[in-house]
């Protein structure tokens, strides 16, 4: 039975352990990829799990700004897990056509992850150029194995 | 000078009809202002395919790459071609203090448009609400240096869309400093519709 009282002062440990300079270890190695990440990149997440015949991965999803952030596109990314075999691959990068419109330019304002054993879904949130009287749209994407994802359009709010 | 029959619709032996009811959104009583466009679409066909599905965004004249016009929505009806609209006060350096207050710390897109959208004209550009759109099917090509470019118009559709400004802009009284490509009045390609005359 775990002492619930004593568990935070457990976790400040480590905690504080991670705040001291590290003499003798590698300190953020990745730290010129992400200064070098381009501007129009707004965020980039994990979203779930693939699964498909032997082969396992995640997606990720990545927004980037159009025209200084008036819009933004969604890519879906498959990703591949490490293996003993070797590292994590790039398998595919698919934009959402429906949702990186020139002509219908959507501003995605929040996406939300639902990621369950059986299905991921992604709910995105945002705004479209087109209303004459401003709203939040939303859209839900099932992500499917093998570069495929379903868009069905909510209703807007 | 056009003649308009009663459904909006041109009358003129070089403007053939091919309307997309899809296209219309509601009434557009006042037209202040034009807008041209380009496409993203290898031909005429293939965007007026497009735009007669439900729900379609388009514009309401479509120039061919042979300089073919055709009418694709009443000139009666709203479509939805323009978007959010740029800050007219800033562009031409005349805002009030009120409006630089508003502005200030608002960012592109829907942050300005929202309040650009409740300007009366001309303190706004004109937008979805009174602009007529004419579109020129073109294709936008992938640059060297990354990124996208609208291919030039071909020089039959730069003298039919010079002959449809003309013409439209003498028929609704649009003045030809409220003639516009689409990036000047809203966030686009910068070359999309650069190389259109009037």
């Amino acid at each position: 039975m775990v002492n619930r009282a004593v568990l935070p002062l457990a976790l400040s440990v480590p905690l504080a352990l991670l705040d001291a300079p590290a003499a003798h270890a590698l300190e953020s190695r990745q730290r010129e990829l992400v200064a070098a990440l381009p501007l129009a990149v707004r965020s980039v997440q994990s979203c779930g799990h693939w699964h498909e015949g032997e082969a396992d991965g995640s997606f990720r999803l990545v927004v980037a700004d159009v025209d200084d952030g008036a819009g933004t596109e969604l890519y879906i990314q498959w990703l591949r897990d490490p293996t003993p075999a070797g590292g994590p691959a790039l398998l595919r990068s698919v934009p959402v056509r429906e949702l990186n419109d020139d002509h219908a330019q959507v501003e995605i304002t929040e996406l939300r992850c639902l990621a369950r054993k059986t299905a991921t879904t992604l709910e995105v949130r945002g705004w479209f150029e087109h209303d004459a009287t401003p709203r939040l749209h939303t859209w839900r994407l099932e992500l499917l194995p093998a570069g495929a994802y379903r868009l069905r359009p909510g209703a807007p709010r | 000078m056009f003649v308009i029959a009663p459904n909006g619709q041109v009358q003129s032996p070089r403007v053939r009809p091919a309307l997309c009811p899809t296209l219309e959104r509601g009434p557009l009583p006042l037209v202040h202002g034009i807008v041209v466009h380009q496409t993203d679409s290898p031909t005429a066909a293939a965007t007026l395919a497009a735009w007669r599905q439900p729900g379609a965004y388009g514009a309401h004249f479509l120039v061919d790459k042979d300089g073919t016009v055709w009418q694709t929505a009443s000139v009666l009806r709203r479509t939805d071609h323009v978007g959010y609209i740029k800050s007219r006060c800033i562009a031409e350096h005349n805002c009030t203090p009120a409006e630089f207050a508003q502005l200030r710390g608002r960012r592109p897109g829907h942050d300005t448009g929202t309040i650009e959208l409740r300007k009366p004209f001309p303190r706004r550009y004109p937008m979805n609400a009174d602009a007529i759109g004419i579109e020129n099917v073109s294709r936008a090509l992938r640059r060297a240096a990354g990124g996208l470019a609208f291919e030039p118009l071909s020089a039959a559709q730069v003298e039919s869309t010079r002959w449809l400004v003309d013409e439209l802009a003498q028929t609704l009284g649009v003045p030809l400093t409220e003639v516009y490509r689409h990036p000047e009045v809203s966030w686009k390609l910068e070359s999309e519709g650069a190389s259109a005359q009037w």
